[in-house]
């Protein structure tokens, strides 16, 4: 293959890299800066890809929508929508400790999949969505896989934007004083309610818009689309490796871990067709056992987060 | 920087170089094929790419295309998954850069997939299986085509079987997707048209590891047999069991999704002389006879499932065509699909590349004589085709007669 | 119909019952949850179908195998994974928790393969009582029989050894029960056999009531976790009932709404239990 097919396939390989970074950055927000526990990442990126499919496709029969709406608000819908399903997600588990938000945030992935996959009317099933209309799709023509890159590259500098300038105000201070500690920053006179609530819509807004990048991009979601364990775990390794509350380690991080990820693709494509399932078993079997190891190892993950001042 | 940074950005390098390597190749003709080789229908899968490989072979050693060029079929799994499937699609037309498609499996993965990657990016698809009739009308600028017969035929005959086997009432179990709800509502007509009465007809989600809730409300009424549109792995020979050791059912109607020895395994006795419908091949022309020994030869097994054929002849038929439109471009590919195959051109065998090539270079039209009959397309890429009906006998799949339309 | 669904759901809910017990233990002990729970009892059902399907064992002598050496593994995760994790807060172990159970998950599923494996192939008809309005399968009976038995030995070894007792204070208040002396080592190591051997027995009686498949055990850890939020963390006789009211609310729920929310229904019970009393039916203080 020429050089156009490496290239081609870089720009490919950066969009997805750049739509998990979306999620990892999001997921930094809520546990990086505020310590929650959300492993039910699919689910809010499944309500990002949906929202746009109903907001943004051609009116359809045969579900909800399409609206036929500017691109710009499905992402902005999609967002939206995530973070009133975090907001619903967290009153019943943020005052309580933290595995509660865990073991909620994994039945709300489940629940999710289980409406689009039985409301036909909202969702059209199983059978998905497909024909998501694609951004700037004639204007760009036959470049338009980098175009949608550097749509997805605006998204991310905008969200490590917010999220720094966030993460520095008193109001990320406060943030971690209270992953820190939550008695004495209940004892400041901090309604640790309310500020893990704002982290964990934040991040579930992130996911919203990743979500619906997604779906832009492949132009069709069905329920399947949204592994809950292996996405979502995918995107806690990159925070992990990358550095948990280190925005710009997270974002080496995603690109390592999805690096790593495809390049397992690689070499289990090596092997015999004959054991195509045990390769793709394998891959999930490798990079967990990655995470293990980095888990053990290097508890900061490459990046450890920045000492900020106290005051 | 520190060495640990460092580290990380020599190893990132390091992945993406182990990562681009596997894109480089030498030039072919290359053709995707996007099949489940995991995942429910992965025992289905992993034969039909049997079939598309056996053509490989067939076209490589009799003078490959074009130029002597070697025709290298590339093959991504769906899983057995819509959302995989049309990502793995998306990375054919993106990144292999392929003219042409066979697949997918299921209709629900084929539909998302010529709405959302081969028509809006000009590459032909041709499924081996699909069989829903929502395929018909797709709007796919006549990109798509498939090689099996559409499934408003399998539904009139399923309905036509159960009303022959004189229930008067049944109830249907169906896989939620476009060919479980394709065919149910075949099969509800044509029942009720026989004067039939459906009791119950129930989607159900795949893989679940209990359906008596489903079955119970199946059950209601006491309709005479069950019929199941399923896959085995993804339900069905659960629900097999589970309507049978519950007592809810002991009469079924199969469909295509089900004929596979494994649905009778352990239960043989209880499920002897049931019936089942399959999409087959018309009568007549050598292309099966031919077929079966060559499958035998090179598997030294018969062909146990349905759609090796009907895969075979998909590469088949894209090797004519690019062959025909001298270049390996999804439009010029488009077109000569429809102009090379020709009820009253020259008989081409499945064996009979060579022959077919020369035929091309003289101008010639070509009657395929496929492995699954005659192949040829009407104007929107449907074919015409028969509907196999099957029995259990002895714990082994029979096919007993054709219905042809 | 009802009393149908009401045996099914007794069925089920005894199952997700032993997987809570042990899950509610390690919570109570350890103070994480333990996320690959569902996952340790897909794996004891396939060594069962390693020793009696394809070792041609019986599946009595199977079944005791199976859950040895599932009570290895859980040990193993603790010695290899969580312990080292304990000093760093607990969201580390749990997210380790969630690697565990995937590895595990996909090791099934490259010995074993995706397909559905049974113990027995061929099928058994049902008993017919009250004029055909309950049908019940032999191995359902022994199911119940099963399952009654291993509650009970819980109840034994938990209110009449030294070791059971110890363990249940120190799921009540691990501070307080270091000081009077227990010897923790030891009681962490035999709660991860006991739950091991639990989660294992419900993994085999589960398999042997529909079949195996890899995702079994994932499915029913949500179910698990309820069981165990609704009876109190901690709690294991709390987790017993729970997983009851679990199974057969589930089970129960068909008659209302449509079966594919069955797994939904765990789920809000759980929410509407966080919401009313997070501590529980009878836990300490969250």
């Amino acid at each position: 293959m020429n050089l156009t097919g490496i290239l081609s396939y870089f720009i490919f390989f950066l969009t997805f890299a750049g739509i998990y970074a979306v999620m990892a950055l999001a997921l930094n927000m809520q546990r990086g800066f505020a310590g929650l526990f959300n492993i039910g990442i699919a689910g809010f990126w499944a309500v990002g890809s949906y929202t746009t499919a109903i907001l943004t496709t051609e009116p359809s029969a045969n579900y909800l929508g399409g609206f036929n709406l500017p691109i710009i608000i499905g992402l902005l819908g999609a967002g939206l929508i995530s973070a009133f399903l975090a907001l619903l997600v967290g009153i019943p588990t943020l005052r309580l400790r933290e595995d509660y938000l865990g073991i909620t945030t994994i039945g709300i992935a489940e629940i999710i999949r289980l409406i689009f996959t039985n409301e036909a009317w909202l969702s059209y099933g199983v059978r998905g969505i497909s024909g998501i209309p694609k951004p700037l799709r004639d204007f760009a023509g036959k470049y338009y896989n980098i175009v949608f890159l550097i749509i997805v590259l605006t998204v991310i500098a905008v969200f490590y934007y917010l999220s720094e300038k966030g993460i520095h105000s008193p109001w990320g201070r406060v943030l971690r004083a209270i992953r820190e500690d939550e008695e004495v920053a209940k004892a400041a006179g901090k309604n640790v309610f309310r500020y893990r609530m704002e982290a964990l819509v934040f991040g579930a807004f992130m996911m919203g818009v990743g979500g619906a990048l997604y779906a832009h991009f492949t132009g069709f979601v069905s329920p399947e689309a949204f592994k809950p364990m292996q996405t979502t775990f995918i995107v806690w390794i990159m925070l992990i490796i990358g550095g948990s509350g280190n925005n710009f380690g997270v974002l080496i991080g995603s690109l390592i871990t999805w690096g790593i990820w495809t390049g397992t693709e690689f070499i289990t494509g090596m092997l015999p067709a004959a054991y195509t399932t045990q390769a793709a078993t394998l891959r999930v079997i490798l990079i967990g056992v990655f995470l293990e190891i980095v888990l053990l190892n290097m508890p900061d993950g490459l990046f450890p987060e920045k000492k900020y001042n106290k005051n | 920087m520190k060495l640990k940074s460092k580290a990380a950005i020599l190893f990132l390098v390091f992945v993406m170089i182990l990562g681009s390597a596997g894109v480089l190749a030498q030039e072919t003709v290359k053709i995707g094929t996007v099949l489940p080789i995991t995942g429910g229908l992965a025992s289905y899968g992993q034969v039909s790419r049997n079939g598309t490989l056996l053509a490989q072979k067939q076209i490589n050693e009799n003078g490959g295309l074009l130029d002597g060029l070697e025709l290298e079929l590339i093959n991504v799994d769906t899983q057995t998954q819509a959302q995989v499937g049309v990502d793995a699609a998306q990375r054919l037309v993106n990144i292999n850069n392929v003219p042409a498609i066979v697949g997918a499996m299921s209709s629900g993965i084929t539909v998302p997939i010529v709405e959302s990657v081969t028509t809006p990016n000009e590459v032909v698809q041709i499924s081996q299986s699909a069989t829903t009739p929502v395929l018909t009308d797709i709007e796919d600028d006549g990109y798509f085509f498939r090689t099996v017969p559409s499934d408003a035929l399998q539904g009139i005959v399923a309905g036509d079987l159960a009303a022959d086997q004189g229930y008067d009432s049944i109830s249907i179990i169906y896989v939620n997707n476009d060919y479980g709800q394709g065919l149910n509502d075949a099969i509800i007509d044509q029942f009720e048209k026989r004067g039939g009465e459906v009791a119950e007809s129930i989607a159900f989600e795949p893989s679940k590891v209990s359906y008596r809730s489903e079955l119970m409300n199946a059950a209601e009424g006491n309709p005479d047999a069950l019929v199941v549109i399923a896959y085995t792995d993804d339900g069905g020979i659960t629900i097999i069991r589970q309507a049978l050791e519950n007592g809810f059912f002991d009469e079924f109607v199969f469909t295509d999704g089900l004929k596979a020895p494994e649905i009778a395994e352990g239960i043989e006795g209880y499920l002897e002389g049931m019936y089942g419908t399959t999409p087959t091949s018309l009568p007549g022309g050598k292309g099966p006879q031919l077929f079966k020994e060559m499958y035998m030869e090179e598997y030294g097994e018969s062909t146990p499932k349905p759609y090796i054929d009907t895969a075979y002849d998909a590469v088949f038929v894209l090797a004519l065509a690019i062959e025909k439109a001298g270049a390996a471009e999804g439009p010029a590919i488009k077109e000569a699909v429809n102009e090379i195959l020709d009820p009253d051109g020259e008989t081409v065998n499945i064996n009979e590349w060579a022959k077919a090539k020369q035929l091309i270079a003289e101008g010639k039209t070509i009657n395929y004589e496929g492995a699954s009959g005659p192949v040829y397309f009407d104007e929107v890429g449907d074919r015409a085709g028969a509907i196999g009906i099957w029995q259990v006998q002895d714990g082994d799949i029979v096919e007993v007669d054709v219905v042809v339309q | 119909m009802a009393l149908q669904l009401l045996l099914n759901g007794l069925i089920l809910g005894s199952i997700i019952s032993l997987g809570a017990i042990g899950l509610s233990l390690i919570y109570g002990i350890l103070n994480f949850g333990h996320f690959a729970h569902g996952d340790l009892m897909t794996l004891g059902a396939y060594f069962a179908y390693l020793f009696t399907v394809q070792l041609a064992l019986p599946l009595p002598i199977a079944f005791v195998i199976a859950a040895l050496l599932t009570a290895l593994t859980a040990n193993l995760l603790n010695q290899i994974l969580y312990r080292h994790l304990k000093e760093r807060d607990s969201v580390t172990i749990m997210i380790s928790a969630v690697g565990a159970a995937l590895i595990i998950r996909n090791l099934i599923q490259m010995f074993w393969g995706p397909q559905l494996k049974f113990y027995d192939r061929s099928i058994q008809m049902p008993v017919v009582l009250f004029n055909g309005l309950l049908r019940i399968k032999p191995t359902q009976i022994t199911i119940l029989i099963l399952s009654s038995v291993l509650v009970i030995g819980v109840h034994l070894f938990l209110s009449k050894t030294k070791l059971g007792k110890a363990m249940r204070a120190m799921s009540d208040n691990t501070a307080l029960a270091q000081i009077t002396g227990i010897n923790t080592q030891q009681v962490i190591f035999w709660t991860w056999v006991m739950s091991g051997v639990l989660t294992s027995s419900a993994g085999i009686l589960l398999a042997m009531d529909t079949h195996l498949i890899p995702i079994m055990g994932w499915n029913l850890l949500l179910p698990m976790f309820a069981a165990v939020i609704l009876g109190g963390i901690g709690s294991p006789y709390g987790a017993m009932f729970g997983g009851l009211v679990i199974g057969i609310s589930q089970e129960l729920s068909t008659m209302f709404i449509s079966a594919s929310y069955k797994p939904g229904i765990a789920f809000a019970i759980m929410i509407l239990m966080l919401l009313i009393k997070p501590s529980g039916i009878m836990g300490r203080k969250v």
